[in-house]
């Protein structure tokens, strides 16, 4: 193909246009007339007598004819000189009409504007672009903008007045909500700018004050709940009116300016109100207003670290009082209860009013630390409240009881920081329940280990089991025994012996004691049968932790079976062959230890029906000087008659400092497993880093006490497991 | 012998001993098995001595190869390929044979359902330049299936212009007339409003004409140039020069003036689409004599298009652009439009 453009096809030539109208300059003044009065009829509301096509038309020649300036320098000033007129008129409008009459008029203007853009379309399309000018309809906003909306007259008065009517909207009044939403619009159509800086910036500041001042009337008159039930209404009503008539940006600004006036502002005084404050809802237990405060103070920033805060220090100050409390000390069930029943309203109350949020549970479990470890005996109330539960608080609980409440005794077992401590107890107590089988069910005992492996692991319940083992090993073992020796047994006593591993069971001293011949015999008869079968075994005889069933008869005849410990089935039957004994008699021959002895025979002589032996001189406490009698006259109306040993529910002082020793003196080896573990490992570390890791590695069971590690330290070093660096004294060096 | 699909079409090899071929009877043949290929069932067939006796085949001096369509359901369309294969193992050129045929089914009585070549290659010829070594020579046949079109692939081509151009034609159910320079025309407003938005804003804004029940009058166009665009504004066709032969007014007028018009008119009322379709008509008959006529309707009429066209011209060929200058409508673009006259300067780098 050639490169000299287009091949020839025909040769013609063009004409001189047919239709082609020369505009002179006179013409095209007559023309603009044409269109401008046009313009002026159609703000009249006369456009239906028009000719779009004569219009159009024209507009079209004026351009086309290089008089497009002229055409959009006339359209402007017209508009601008209409747009001037009807500034008038609404300025004349009178009070309630002004915002009727200024949005009717923005309505004609924007009716006038399509018509007028519909007939410069030619102009818009080609003579806008190239001469850079703003395209009709977008120059008619613009001069309204400038001539209707700033105007000075107009102005302040369209803002006042949307001002006054959200305030007398707020105050209760009902107002025209279309006419607000068509003038809102109007502005929003004008540009956001304009609506943001010709309204919503002043709504903003007089919303500020309106609710500053509101806040500090409300604050004085209202209490807490009140207030806040105030707060939330008006942010409600805020939100409602951004739907009905304002623009959807302007939500966040105004809702931030309640929350800032109305919740921000007064959040501590709200909280701390006397008599409705943040305390009394947490005492009163009031969910709907917790709940609103919770709701309305998330909304400003550190108001749920406020509440919180307040949360917290009311946890901690009243835990302190329950665990500190010499009252409460008295009952440890009592004590347990008082605190689950605590843990159990603030669940509550985060679950129901603060939405399960997790930094309140964490400020709650932390609270729960704090105040349950002030109290040192608090891991052994834990203990004894587990031990009442499972002796007769679950009996008859269906396994679901059973769990929920355990669950919950272990919620406060997790707050311990002397885990160790509830171990110790825990172990007393549960051979108590075992060796008495003074226990609900198994199966919730064993839901309990389950329960305390799961925390702390295996380590930690090894022992437990231990124990549950023995007795299943126990209960073989006798019937085995009877099974083969019933020959040799005749009819003596029957005897049921627990076989307790060592070391399983916690440490108790085992003074001997006489026990009875007809005791004497079949013990004896026991231990060749069993040593015969367990090579190797050696036994030894806890008599302090027996219980004895004996058949005895009164004065008159009458017949009881006494349930009573071994200690007291000793001193009873010595009456077997005494009228009278003294004292120092029972002493010599049972060789019963003192402080036992006067206990076991408390619960003989000097309980009021439970008296089956009498004492001289009548007094309630025991001397070395007393003598004892067979009570013939005993009676009473059971068969079976079990007199217990007056037994503490909870430890003496003495015995407490005793189980506080032996577990202090049982953290040694542990502290000292874990040094040689790190050190192992480490080979060379300085002194401080061992005492951080030593106690995370425990921490989990109780925490170590620094001055503790330091000299466990010390031992390892005379012992030669570690070595001081010769240089820098607190650094240490592991020997292999 | 070994069966393998290549490019797509299925092929089948032939590894024949020649010594062993040459004992053969004519007629005897091999074939490969039933052969499934688009749908058909096929066989290749060689007869190393002929297929049968003939005047260039007395004593079995030819190779033949055939394909036999073996399904008996229809007609099918096939390729058939045949080559020899070298003494190194590549397809020879010379010996490479294929035909394109419809292939009857099987059984039928008409058509022909087997076809090759009888003399597809002398023996004498693969003797000498196909048998290997060890006395052996391959021969490859490959059969592919011609896949006739579905008509319902191909969805109908768009006829919606033809349509409403019989309603512009036959004014059913017309609501508007236009009166140009005296002739009336019968439209329907909808189809105006949907493709100017000068006539929407006519038709259904909110002066006069938007509830004429009488006749609209339009000024400024001739009656030629209203019934091409209204044509187009039902059609989408751009009138062809032949059109105007047909015309009762403007028998006198040429068919770049027509276009001329008409891309006025196109501009006017908002017809991007007809407005190149007339610039285009414009630019494919300018010449020196006219492109300074059709540079002024460009850039009067808003068609940069067509003015980057026009502008262009002149800056190609000495003598195009000499003859291009001394013309009328070269003096009247550079009276009314004298900043043409910059751009064309910056274009041919020189002195007009």
């Amino acid at each position: 193909m050639s490169s000299g453009g287009p091949p020839r096809k025909r040769n013609f030539k063009i004409e001189a246009f047919k239709n082609r109208v020369d505009l002179d300059p006179k013409y095209a003044e007559r023309t603009w007339k044409v269109l401008e009065h046009a313009i002026h009829e159609i703000y009249n509301r006369n456009a239906s007598g028009l000719s779009f096509e004569e219009l159009y038309r024209s507009a079209y020649n004026m351009v086309l004819h290089k008089y497009g300036e002229k055409l959009y320098d006339g359209l402007q000033s017209t508009m601008t000189w209409r747009l001037k007129e009807i500034s008038k008129s609404i300025e004349a409008a009178q009070g309630g009409l002004f915002l009727e009459e200024l949005n009717a008029k923005w309505m004609d203007h924007n009716k006038a504007l399509q018509m007028i853009r519909d007939i410069l379309m030619y102009m818009d399309r080609t003579y806008v672009p190239t001469s850079h000018r703003t395209p009709v309809h977008e120059l008619g906003l613009n001069l309204w903008r400038d001539h209707i909306i700033h105007s000075p007259m107009i102005h302040s008065r369209l803002v006042n007045t949307l001002l006054d009517l959200i305030k007398r909207e707020r105050m209760g009044e009902v107002i025209n909500r279309g006419l607000m939403r068509s003038i809102t619009k109007m502005l929003m159509d004008l540009g956001p700018a304009v609506y943001q800086d010709d309204f919503e910036k002043p709504f903003l500041d007089v919303s500020a004050r309106f609710y500053s001042v509101e806040s500090q009337e409300f604050i004085v008159c209202c209490d807490c709940g009140n207030y806040l039930k105030k707060a939330e209404r008006r942010l409600n009503e805020e939100m409602e009116r951004v739907s009905h008539y304002l623009d959807a940006g302007s939500e966040a600004k105004i809702t931030s300016v309640v929350e800032k006036e109305m919740i921000a502002n007064h959040m501590h005084r709200l909280v701390h109100m006397e008599n409705s404050g943040l305390v009394n809802m947490l005492v009163d237990d009031q969910y709907k207003d917790l709940g609103r405060m919770y709701s309305l103070f998330r909304r400003v920033p550190d108001g749920l670290s406020t509440i919180r805060d307040v949360m917290t220090s009311y946890l901690r100050e009243t835990g302190k009082q329950l665990v500190i409390d010499p009252e409460s000390l008295k009952d440890p069930v009592e004590f347990v209860q008082r605190l689950l029943n605590e843990k159990d309203k603030h669940d509550k109350i985060i679950s129901v009013a603060f939405g399960n949020d997790k930094t309140f549970q964490n400020a709650l479990n932390s609270s729960f630390e704090y105040f349950l470890n002030l109290n040192s005996r608090s891991p052994e109330f834990i203990s004894l409240y587990v031990d009442d539960k499972l002796r007769k608080g679950l009996k008859g609980a269906t396994e679901e009881d059973v769990e929920v409440i355990l669950d919950k005794v272990m919620m406060l077992f997790r707050y311990l920081q002397e885990k160790d401590v509830f171990e110790k107890y825990y172990k007393q107590h549960l051979a108590k329940r075992l060796l008495s089988s003074k226990t609900v069910s198994d199966d919730a005992e064993r839901s309990m280990i389950v329960k305390l492996k799961t925390e702390c692991g295996y380590q930690f319940t090894s022992k437990l089991e231990g124990m549950f083992t023995d007795m299943k090993t126990s209960q073989d073992t006798m019937q085995d025994f009877y099974a083969k020796k019933s020959e040799e047994l005749g009819d003596g006593p029957t005897l049921d012996v627990h076989i307790l591993t060592t070391g399983s069971w916690p440490t108790q001293p085992s003074p001997p004691c006489n026990l009875p011949t007809e005791i004497l015999t079949v013990c004896e008869k026991f231990r060749a049968y069993y040593l015969g079968t367990h090579n190797g075994r050696r036994l030894t005889w806890q008599t302090n932790m027996g219980t004895a069933d004996i058949k005895a008869t009164f004065g008159k005849g009458q017949k009881h079976e006494l349930n009573v410990s071994t200690y007291q089935m000793c001193v009873l039957m010595l009456f077997n062959n005494a009228d009278g004994l003294t004292y120092k008699d029972i002493e010599r021959d049972t060789e019963i230890p003192a402080s036992d002895l006067k206990r076991c025979l408390q619960s003989l002589a000097c309980v009021k029906g439970k008296n089956v032996l009498r004492k001289e001189p009548m007094s309630k406490d025991i001397s070395e000087d007393d003598t004892f009698y067979f009570n013939d006259k005993f009676t009473s109306k059971l068969v079976k008659v079990k007199i217990g040993t007056v037994v503490a529910q909870k430890e003496s002082e003495p015995e407490k400092q005793e189980t506080r020793q032996r577990v202090e003196e049982d953290r040694k080896p542990q502290i000292e497993a874990a040094i040689v573990r790190i050190m192992k490992s480490r080979r060379v570390l300085d002194h401080n880093s061992i005492v951080a890791e030593v106690t995370k590695q425990l921490q989990a069971r109780f925490l170590p006490n620094p001055v503790v590690i330091k000299k466990r330290i010390e031992s390892l070093i005379e012992r030669e497991f570690l070595e001081r660096d010769k240089v820098d004294r607190k650094l240490y060096r592991y020997l292999a | 012998m070994s069966d393998s699909t290549f490019n797509s079409c299925f092929t089948h090899q032939f590894k024949l001993n020649y010594e062993d071929t040459e004992k053969v009877a004519i007629g005897y043949s091999v074939s490969s098995e039933d052969i499934l290929a688009g749908g058909h069932l096929w066989r290749i067939v060689c007869y190393p001595r002929g297929d049968r006796h003939e005047k260039e085949n007395k004593k079995g001096e030819c190779l033949s190869m055939f394909l036999r369509h073996e399904s008996e359901s229809k007609d099918a369309k096939a390729i058939f390929e045949a080559f020899v294969m070298d003494k190194e193992g590549t397809v020879s050129s010379s010996h490479h044979s294929r035909l394109v045929r419809v292939f009857a089914p099987k059984g039928s009585g008409g058509g022909i359902g087997s076809l090759g070549w009888r003399s597809f290659v002398k023996r004498s010829v693969l003797e000498s330049r196909y048998v290997t070594n060890d006395g052996w020579f391959v021969i490859v046949g490959a059969v592919k299936v011609v896949q006739e079109e579905d008509p319902l692939d191909l969805p109908p081509s768009n006829n919606i212009g033809s349509h409403l151009g019989l309603l512009l034609y036959s004014a059913a159910g017309s609501d508007v007339t236009f009166v140009v320079d005296g002739e009336r025309f019968a439209a329907h407003r909808a189809v105006l409003a949907a493709r100017s938005p000068v006539f929407k804003a006519q038709l259904f804004g909110s002066m006069a004409e938007a509830t004429m029940t009488t006749s609209i009058p339009l000024h400024g166009t001739s009656a030629a140039t209203f019934r091409a665009m209204l044509r187009f504004m039902y059609t989408d066709a751009c009138p062809e020069e032949a059109d105007d032969s047909d015309s009762d007014s403007d028998s006198d007028s040429s068919p770049g003036e027509m276009f001329h018009d008409l891309l006025a008119a196109a501009d006017r009322f908002d017809l991007d689409r007809l407005k190149l379709l007339c610039a285009r008509k414009l630019w494919n008959n300018v010449c020196e004599d006219t492109v300074a006529d059709t540079l002024i309707c460009a850039e009067t009429y808003n068609c940069p298009q067509l003015k980057r066209k026009c502008l262009g011209f002149f800056g190609e060929g000495k003598d195009f652009k000499t003859k291009a200058v001394l013309t009328d409508g070269f003096a009247r673009l550079a009276l009314e439009f004298p900043w043409i006259l910059d751009e064309l300067r910056e274009k041919v780098g020189g002195s007009a």
